[in-house]
């Protein structure tokens, strides 16, 4: 549970109910900057849940201020966001643990 | 997706942004705006935005520290003490009302003199926050008053005139209050009506409320120079210490009065209640001054303070 650990209650443990939709975020981000709009929509295609606003920024103010993600310049008058190293890294962990939980819920014969 | 057709919502949605405290609405207020242009708003977006104001202002550590000026953090800190000052005023006025019969209090401050002193100690330390409260006040209340007379802003006028006009209105009630006023038109009221005395603190109450939301709300829409803002410590401090000390000294007086002589408080639960008051207060003012001598100093502000 390193990759967890490093990821969940260290660095994002006052991410608190945030957590989850952190690491949606973090992985809309991996294809490039997006908006919000965009966001919400490109979540929910690749994931099924559909954020609401006041979610989506509470989650985008915590990951802000972490240095997780970056605003860019605006675009009209929509601001697009883009992950940052640190952002990048600490997706990377999470998914790592992810990748290692499914592992072991397959060879333990959870999905059988 | 398609934005929602229910105009309410749309309204709703667009009323619960201005609940988010002001570093936030500074920095993601537009952006989300264009974002619920284009989102299907349901009542559950509604309320989800108003979690999420709620949720920026209980975690405000995470609000963009640089939007939060230093003339900003002080201004929010004096409205927060001000707020503080209102609430330990009710206290402070109504636990003096202990000496109301004059034979119960003589009698047990003669066993135990120690009742006096300690009432004596949180009227003085509320004397002293009183001092504090005007020290730090007139200077705000004159140039905000001056920015209403000569800046013409009508918004600032009439929040000034608020306590004015309650303050007449509880003096209106007062009078009409009295059984004598009423024997001219040759109504006789009982000399104890409950329902006036009832009616006056309630009014008394609202009073209160309604002038400290009005000059906090005028305060904060004048503009005041760093300076005046900087000397708010002292005054605030100043306030901070009064009103601890005044905890204290209610403290005492409850022990004592529920141990010694718990004839001189009826019903019991006053003297804990207005405690409790005072003790709030103190978390408040606590909690205000905090923010205001961490405020960053000028030169490294950063974003607007209009």
């Amino acid at each position: 549970m390193e990759g967890l650990q490093k990821f969940m209650p260290t660095d994002a443990a006052d991410l608190g109910r945030f957590t989850d939709v952190a690491l949606l975020i973090l992985l809309s981000f991996v294809d490039g900057a997006k908006h919000g709009y965009a966001m919400i929509e490109d979540i929910r295609t690749f994931s099924g849940t559909m954020l609401e606003p006041g979610t989506l920024y509470g989650a985008l103010l915590r990951l802000e201020q972490r240095g997780w993600i970056a605003p860019q310049p605006a675009a009209a008058r929509r601001r697009p966001y883009a992950i940052t190293a640190p952002g990048l890294a600490a997706l990377q962990a999470s998914i790592a643990t992810l990748q290692r939980l499914v592992t072991v819920g397959i060879t333990r014969g959870a999905l059988a | 997706m398609k934005p929602s057709s229910l105009p309410s919502l749309r309204r709703a949605v667009d009323v619960c942004l201005w609940l988010y405290p002001r570093a936030w609405r500074l920095r993601y207020h537009q952006e989300m705006w264009d974002l619920l242009e284009q989102y299907p708003v349901t009542v559950w977006t509604v309320v989800d935005v108003l979690l999420g104001a709620g949720d920026a202002h209980f975690h405000q550590q995470w609000l963009p520290q640089e939007v939060l000026s230093m003339a900003q953090q002080i201004r929010t800190s004096a409205n927060t003490l001000l707020v503080a000052f209102s609430l330990f005023l009710i206290a402070w006025v109504m636990v003096p009302f202990i000496r109301d019969t004059p034979d119960t209090w003589n009698a047990a401050t003669a066993h135990h003199p120690e009742i006096i002193a300690s009432l004596l100690l949180f009227v003085g330390a509320g004397a002293v926050a009183v001092i504090a409260v005007l020290i730090g006040g007139i200077p705000l209340l004159v140039a905000s008053v001056a920015q209403a007379v000569w800046g013409r802003r009508p918004d600032v006028w009439a929040r000034l005139l608020i306590p004015v006009l309650l303050g007449m209105v509880l003096v209106a009630f007062s009078l009409v209050a009295q059984p004598a006023w009423w024997a001219r038109f040759g109504v006789r009221l009982p000399t104890s009506a409950l329902w006036l005395k009832v009616g006056f603190f309630l009014l008394a109450f609202l009073v209160l409320g309604g002038s400290t939301w009005a000059l906090a709300s005028a305060l904060t829409r004048s503009n005041f120079s760093d300076s005046l803002l900087r000397f708010l410590r002292l005054p605030g401090f100043l306030l901070g210490v009064a009103l601890w000390s005044a905890f204290l000294a209610v403290l005492a007086l409850t022990i004592l009065v529920m141990q010694e002589e718990p004839q001189l408080a009826e019903p019991g639960f006053l003297l804990p209640g207005f405690a409790a008051v005072v003790l709030c207060a103190c978390g408040l003012a606590s909690a205000a001054l905090k923010r205001m001598f961490s405020a960053p100093p000028p030169t490294t502000v950063v974003g607007s303070d209009a």
